[in-house]
């Protein structure tokens, strides 16, 4: 077979209004990778025909394996499903997510979607890579269906399993109307709701307001299981006769009004113990082991870099925010202001700022800005994260950094995180995770991040698609390999590898870099997430490449 | 099918592209330039290959990387 199976058109154009057409050619069931120089005319016609030749083998390749085992095909189908960009995946999770805690989750639905997007995610990669075209020929039209199926009972089992989303389920699961008015309420016991900051919910439980004040007071507690409404009834009523009786005086005419916040007071604190239990039943004594976490902080010499400007929170109830956010992780407002400085010169300004809870009780901060020049222009955004997680440790997110070009020069960046990493060293912070992007793919795995234990794979296999096409001598493939099988970081960092073409992560425009480094820029390959611990070897190297980078 | 689905995966591509970049992923704020310590780690690859291949075979395949060991 020889066909043009894919074609990318770049805005690349030469002086003489030519403009490159790459193609991937397969003979001998081997593939290559040409680039033509053409008029936006003959590339449009080549366009039209690579794109009915993809139709013509869909479809040939559709009867050819018609007779292929169903399950295999689907088994394959799945696998391979794991290995696309996790972003519609997370979406259709997070969708039947929210369904479900409505009592919405329409399995058939679901799984109709589902199959639709992986189709079309299955599609994009095809277009682009031969490896996938061919799987993509097996593929019968209902394969996307049957294996969206999978995926929505996979979802009801870990919903109801997990018991991580809530009462919810599908509208079958929904409780009746007539079921809700079951539970036996009086208009006394209704009225004494409404005084306790009681509320019904649509299972019929008392859903308790009180809760979030001492949440708020206990900042990572998190009650699982329910509340006995019956109890706080109960002491309600008693309070309320011990009040008449014993504390307010039998003429006292705002006995009742003082008896409420007394009952209130009452269940907090009870539910404050309770709270208490589940959470050291959950996840062990961990007030103790943020002290722990806090005292090795304290030890170690905080330095405040004596070039780094300022954090600016100009917001008066944005500082507020903030100021209680650092204290749901347990530190300071000064200590955020330290870490996420700008450096001299520039200033980093908060826009946003949100401390959330998981449903496992993680506590979280998370805060986003605008960089800013002297002349306040804008130079850059900023984005991260800090949690505890179950242990009491602290963790470190970096969603976003982006500057403009002049910026990075400057070694704006470079300072910045580096700041931020001597900081994280202070505060006692474990771990720093973040997304790549771009040219970021190759520069943060040469740093030191290693890649996540899911991504890991996928970022080995782009590698080795990207080596078996390039233009190089068999014996130098193979020796690429041997590298390749090894330390993915020693990877990226070795150097003096033949150069060779690749596709630039941003402008899609032809390059040339060293083999390693061409693999992990080209735009093929797909963004990771890495992480890296803040200790050791690995961290201490990673300290010093970046200060070499502002001392060289 | 395929043409109108590789239409519409590259407008969802696209898409991707754009929400990546207005929700995160963590682009290059360094500027990846000279660097004394990622020289020193290159050299110490430099040789362990060496050693796995033989500097003679390590000419031939790579003359570039084999140059660093002599520098």
């Amino acid at each position: 077979m020889s066909k043009i199976l894919q074609k990318a058109i770049s805005t690349q154009r030469r002086s003489d209004g030519k403009i490159p057409v790459k193609r991937m050619i397969q003979r001998g069931g081997k593939s290559f990778q040409q680039t033509y120089w053409v008029s936006p005319a003959q590339a449009k016609k080549m366009r039209e025909r690579a794109q009915k030749d993809v139709k013509g083998v869909v479809k040939a390749g559709k009867e050819v394996f018609t007779d292929l085992d169903t399950d295999a095909r689907l088994k394959k189908l799945y696998s391979m499903s794991l290995q696309l960009p996790r972003g519609f995946a997370i979406n259709a999770e997070k969708d039947a997510k929210k369904k479900w805690n409505n009592y919405e989750f329409d399995r058939d639905a679901h799984a109709k979607e589902f199959g639709e997007q992986l189709s079309q995610q299955v599609a994009i990669k095809a277009g682009s890579d031969s490896k996938w075209m061919e799987f993509y020929k097996t593929v019968r039209d209902d394969d996307w269906q049957k294996i969206g199926e999978k995926e929505a009972d996979a979802f009801i089992s870990r919903a109801k399993t997990r018991n991580a989303y809530g009462r919810g389920g599908t509208p079958a699961d929904k409780p009746p109307s007539s079921e809700m008015a079951t539970v036996p309420l009086t208009p006394e016991d209704k009225a004494a709701a409404e005084d306790l900051q009681l509320t019904l919910d649509n299972d019929g439980d008392f859903h308790r307001k009180v809760l979030s004040g001492v949440r708020a007071r206990h900042k990572r507690q998190w009650v699982h299981g329910d509340y006995d409404q019956k109890k706080a009834l109960d002491l309600y009523r008693q309070a309320i006769k011990d009040g008449r009786d014993k504390f307010y005086g039998k003429n006292d005419p705002e006995s009742r009004e003082k008896m409420t916040p007394w009952v209130v007071e009452q269940v907090a604190r009870d539910m404050e113990q309770m709270a208490r239990e589940n959470l050291e039943f959950v996840h062990g004594p961990l007030e103790e082991k943020i002290a722990t976490s806090k005292r090795e902080a304290a030890g170690r010499k905080k330095k405040k870099k004596k070039d780094m400007g300022e954090m600016v929170v100009e917001d008066e109830n944005l500082r507020e925010e903030m100021e209680s956010g650092a204290d749901f992780i347990d530190l300071s407002f000064d200590d955020l202001a330290d870490t996420y400085a700008a450096p001299e010169g520039y200033e980093f300004a908060i826009e946003h700022a949100e401390a959330t809870e998981s449903s496992w009780g993680v506590p979280s901060l998370e805060m986003n800005g605008t960089i800013y020049d002297d002349n306040m222009n804008q130079v850059g955004t900023m984005k991260r994260a800090l949690h505890r997680d179950e242990d009491g440790e602290l963790h470190a997110t970096h969603h976003l950094l982006k500057l403009n070009e002049y910026s990075q020069d400057e070694g704006v960046g470079t300072r910045m995180v580096l700041n931020q990493f001597e900081q994280y060293e202070a505060l006692g912070v474990r771990s720093v995770t973040l997304d790549t992007a771009w040219v970021g793919k190759y520069l943060w795995l040469k740093l030191g991040f290693k890649p996540t234990e899911e991504d890991e794979p996928k970022l080995r296999r782009d590698i080795s698609a990207f080596i078996e096409d390039a233009d190089l001598e068999d014996e130098q493939k193979s020796a690429v390999y041997q590298m390749l099988d090894g330390d993915l970081i020693n990877f990226a960092r070795i150097r003096g590898l033949p150069e060779v073409g690749y596709s630039d992560p941003e402008t899609g425009n032809l390059e040339y870099a060293p083999i390693n480094k061409a693999a992990l820029l080209n735009k093929g390959t797909n963004s990771w997430s890495g992480r890296i611990e803040v200790e050791g070897e690995d961290w201490d190297t990673t300290m010093e490449i970046l200060n070499g980078y502002l001392e060289d | 099918m395929a043409t109108s689905k590789t239409n519409k995966g590259e407008l969802l591509r696209l898409k991707e592209a754009k929400d990546k970049s207005a929700e995160g992923g963590s682009e290059n704020p360094i500027k990846d330039g000279p660097n004394s310590v990622l020289d020193a780690k290159a050299k110490e690859l430099a040789k362990e290959l060496a050693e796995k291949y033989g500097l003679e075979k390590l000419k031939k395949l790579f003359p570039e990387m084999a140059a660093l060991l002599e520098e």
